[in-house]
């Protein structure tokens, strides 16, 4: 297997990791809330930390869905041009996409580990962990889109088309 | 040839009076956008970008380290939780049947009107503000459900939508309300007064809009209005009657005190699923394609919410808020001229900026103006809030535009374009809220708030 | 250093009425600018909440910020003990431990590689109260049935010491928690209920004097200690003017908040002295059952010394 197959499968793999992550999260979080609500009239003393769990749930979801969003090209674009101008101007829209994602991206993943280790060695203010882990999300983020950015601009159509069948 | 060498001659004054430098990047600029454009880039990553890219052309790149911790601060916001959970309740009521058990009883109600689904939106509008604080969370979760709804009872996909985005303006403007209590807090105004001050403006906004949509079911021949698009009275009323439950649920655990909307929307996910056990219609492979639409809604509007950060944070540094409000101080005019040239500015600030960060930077600096002179404090409010929630509406980046055409999968500039006589609609009902303050005064005052 | 102009950031509208953290940076400026050195400012949170400034700070871009002391505590031990209860009997008492101890010179010890260096404070106001929303508190036992908003551990804690639960609630939600009954009241210094309008829902003060509530003003360490002398000589002595003018205020405050509160419809409530104690000794024996209390030998030593008659001289 060349490079590029490589990293189209690594992108493929990692986005079905990232959606089942996400969905994670977001029972997490509904769970979390859900559990402040029975607590304030169940028990007498409701936990103080679950709006904070859910809050970094809310977070981590919302950045691995972007990432799922980005894949499946659910994200909204100004203007759908046609079959025939697609096919015309394949690379050159391929390249333009990819220098979009990379011009908002590639500053957020660069910056991403001194950011995190800015916020290491603080702590939540319930949970009580370490505000470097809840940000990590952020460098994961822009590393992950990266990668599908990247694995768009290798791939073929017939790469295209097939995982988009293989796992939708 | 006359013609040429007068464009010739203001393009040598033009450039004369910019700095080349300047001129250059604002070509630069252009041109790279309408490349993105034409490219189909997806909008988060055309404003990422292009703020990047603005970071560098104005001397402030250095700012560029502080994104990702501007990005993550952005997103920690406990008001955000709710969106999700509604986009959530939206996606289960869909797949459930309590979408359709709505739809049916709002037949009922007003299916014998023609454009009926065109005024069930609005209604339901309304009675969504009365549960969430944000507009953005109602044209998610409503974008989910009327939309297709609409569009297979053969409204076109561009109407149901731009209705859709109109009507979620009713949001913040009906109690509860985040960006009223944001502007309690930044004005020092007391929020319970702002919150009944609402109330009459929205119930009037719901009432334009639905004049607006009877005119349009007469001009597009929309459905409804034919007698047999009223289903029998019986076994819809006990058919909704659970699904009604919900927001009847939502709405007395916000208005009592019980719950927060965060946490009105996880109950509701829970009673959404209830219902649609009940009706036969839950199972695992439904539950699970709607937590998989949640998440890639989700991600894409809070990546949204990023990007325009970003460049929200670039118009901060370089003063723009600032020099827009100073322009207009500069004019010099007073009592309701002067409220009107306001309208126009927050009009043009919704259009650029962040809603908070319009209301944090410029009212402070404008509303004091308008006190001065004689206007009534949540009078004021009432006409920002609803003047900068218009900004959610209108291009180039109204965020509820963008939620809207992202979740009804709608062309962008169709939907500016289709929502414009709505928006119109809107400026007019600002325009006679300024003009009469006692349509938004009279009931506080009524209630001893003020 | 890159930039001409000096970046200073703030949360808040600019109100020199009833926002004492503003009084110090109007008076900071305005001595930079007598200085003629050159300030971009702003104010409103316009650079972020709380924490993201300080980020902007640790990154040395955003050179001065005005910030809650939640920015210290996570990085200074030191810092941290001032969120203990009842340490201090005024704020005249607090001010003086400020200036007269080492107090400052180790929190920046412990701030100094993060960037970050505490060069003053600005006072709010009058040491925190309670507040409600349903009677007057004349004594502990008639805080019963009160659901009071915590704003961490440590406020949960002390309202766990009068008998109480409390709520922990995010300040932004803090109006609609009143507004709906899901909070009572809260611990706050005077001028908060003012400055946030929440004076519909707010009726009644208990001066029980718990804390010194202040805004920090934190300036980037390397820019600090880069200064061209000239430069550094104006940013002290604009820091001493902010210090000065503050101080100035909070005196006057003292015997205009009271009547603020009062027109905007609070009810300032009477505290006896042994009440007050009694509220003092609950928390006090509560913290030490618990082992709660963070405070070191040497910040009690401190605080004993400027106590009123200490370090007069
Ligand atoms: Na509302
Ligand atoms: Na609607």
């Amino acid at each position: 297997m060349n490079l590029c197959r490589k990293i189209v499968v690594i992108s493929r793999y990692t986005n079905k990791y990232c959606e089942y992550g996400a969905v994670a999260f977001l029972v997490m979080m509904l769970l979390l809330v859900a559990l402040q609500v029975v607590a304030r009239y169940g028990f007498d003393e409701p936990p103080q930390w679950t709006e904070e769990g859910a809050r970094y749930c809310m977070i981590w979801m919302g950045l691995l869905g972007a990432t799922v969003s980005y894949y499946k090209r659910e994200d909204p674009v100004l203007f759908t041009p046609s079959e025939e101008f697609l096919v015309k101007w394949r690379v050159p829209i391929k390249l333009v996409e990819f220098l979009a994602v990379v011009v908002f991206v590639l500053p957020i993943m660069y910056y991403g580990p001194s950011f995190v280790m800015r916020q290491a060695g603080r702590m939540t203010d319930t949970l009580g962990i370490d505000v470097g882990y809840t940000v990590l999300i952020i460098p994961l983020f822009s590393i992950i889109i990266l990668v599908h950015a990247t694995a768009r601009l290798i791939s073929t159509d017939k790469d295209e088309a097939h995982y988009t069948k293989e796992f939708y | 040839m006359q013609h040429w060498g007068r464009n010739i001659f203001l393009w040598c004054f033009f450039l004369q009076c910019m700095e080349g430098v300047i001129l250059v990047r604002i070509l630069f600029i252009s041109c790279f956008l309408l490349l993105l454009v034409f490219a189909s880039v997806s909008i988060p990553y055309i404003t990422g970008s292009i703020a990047t890219i603005l970071f560098f052309f104005t001397g402030y790149e250095e700012f560029l380290a502080a994104l990702p911790k501007r990005i993550f601060s952005q997103l920690d916001v406990f008001a955000l939780m709710a969106m999700p959970l509604f986009i959530l309740v939206g996606e289960l009521m869909n797949r459930g049947g309590v979408t359709d058990a709505l739809i049916r009883f709002s037949q009922l109600l007003v299916g014998r009107f023609k454009g009926g689904l065109g005024h069930t939106n609005v209604m339901t509008s309304v009675f969504f503000a009365g549960i969430s604080g944000a507009a953005m969370a109602d044209a998610a979760a409503l974008s989910n459900t009327l939309v297709p709804a609409m569009r297979k009872q053969g409204y076109t996909s561009i109407y149901a939508a731009a209705i859709t985005a109109a009507s979620a303006i009713i949001g913040p403007i009906i109690p509860p309300s985040i960006i009223l209590i944001f502007y309690g807090a930044v004005m020092g105004v007391d929020v319970s007064a702002l919150f009944v001050a609402g109330i009459i403006p929205g119930l009037l906004l719901a009432i334009l809009l639905m004049a607006a949509n009877a005119f349009a079911a007469v001009r597009y021949d929309h459905p409804g209005g034919k007698k047999e698009d009223t289903p029998s009275f019986l076994p819809t009323i006990r058919r909704s009657f659970p699904s009604l439950m919900i927001p009847v649920i939502i709405m007395a655990g916000i208005m009592f005190g019980w719950m927060t909307p965060t946490e009105a929307a996880a109950v509701a996910v829970f009673a959404a699923l209830l219902i649609s056990y009940l009706y036969g219609q839950a199972n695992l492979t439904m539950i699970g394609e709607s937590l998989k639409k949640t998440i890639s809604i989700s991600g894409t509007i809070f990546l949204m919410i990023a990007a325009a950060s970003c460049i929200s944070f670039i118009a901060t540094l370089t003063m723009v808020p600032q020099i827009l409000s100073d322009f207009v101080i500069s004019i010099g005019v007073s009592g309701n001229k002067f409220l009107l040239l306001l309208m126009v500015l927050f009009l043009v600030m919704g259009m650029v900026a962040e809603t908070q960060i319009a209301l944090v930077l410029v009212a402070p600096l404008l509303v004091p103006i308008a006190i001065a002179q004689g206007a009534d404090p949540v009078h004021m409010g009432i006409i920002v809030c609803l003047n900068l929630s218009m900004g959610l509406i209108s291009p180039p980046l109204g965020g509820v535009l963008l939620v809207t055409s992202t979740v009804a999968k709608v062309n962008y500039w169709s939907l500016v374009r289709s929502v414009l006589p709505f928006f119109l609609l809107e400026v007019a009902l600002l325009v006679i809220l300024i003009l009469f303050p006692e349509l938004t005064l009279s009931l506080p005052r009524s209630l001893d708030l003020l | 250093e890159k930039r001409e102009e000096i970046l200073i950031s703030t949360s808040g509208n600019m109100d020199i009425s009833k926002n004492g953290g503003h009084v110090w940076i109007k008076a900071f400026m305005e001595s930079l600018k007598a200085s003629e050195i050159a300030v971009n400012f702003y104010p409103g949170s316009s650079l972020g909440k709380d924490n993201a400034r300080t980020d902007l700070v640790q990154l040395g871009i955003v050179q001065v910020n005005m910030t809650g002391p939640q920015e210290i505590n996570p990085y200074s031990s030191v810092f941290y003990q001032l969120k203990m209860p009842f340490l201090f009997d005024s704020d005249t008492h607090f001010r003086k431990f400020w200036e007269k101890t080492d107090f400052i010179k180790h929190v920046n010890e412990e701030l100094k590689d993060r960037n970050m260096r505490v060069v003053g404070y600005a006072s709010l106001g009058g040491m925190t109260g309670l507040f409600n929303t349903s009677h007057g508190i004349t004594k502990i036992e008639d805080l019963t049935g009160l659901r009071l908003r915590a704003l961490d551990s440590i406020q949960l804690a002390i309202i766990n010491s009068w008998g109480l639960q409390g709520t922990q609630v995010a300040w932004e939600e803090v109006a609609q928690a009143l507004e709906t009954g899901v909070v009572d009241g809260y611990i706050n210094p005077p001028l908060v209920p003012i400055m946030f309008g929440h004076t519909n829902q707010i009726k009644y003060f208990t001066d029980i004097r718990l804390g010194v509530s202040q805004r920090v003003i934190v300036v980037a360490a390397d820019w600090y200690q880069n200064l061209s002398r000239a430069r550094k000589e104006a940013v002290d002595k604009a820091v001493v003017a902010g210090q000065l003018e503050n101080a100035r205020w909070e005196r006057m405050m003292r015997t205009k908040e009271h009547r603020i509160l009062q027109e905007a419809g609070i009810m300032i409530v009477p505290l006896t002295k042994e009440e007050r104690q009694s509220f003092v000794d609950k928390t006090k024996a509560y913290f030490a059952q618990n082992q709660q209390s963070v405070v070191n030998n040497e910040v009690r030593d401190w605080i004993k010394d400027t106590r009123s008659g200490g370090m007069d001289k």
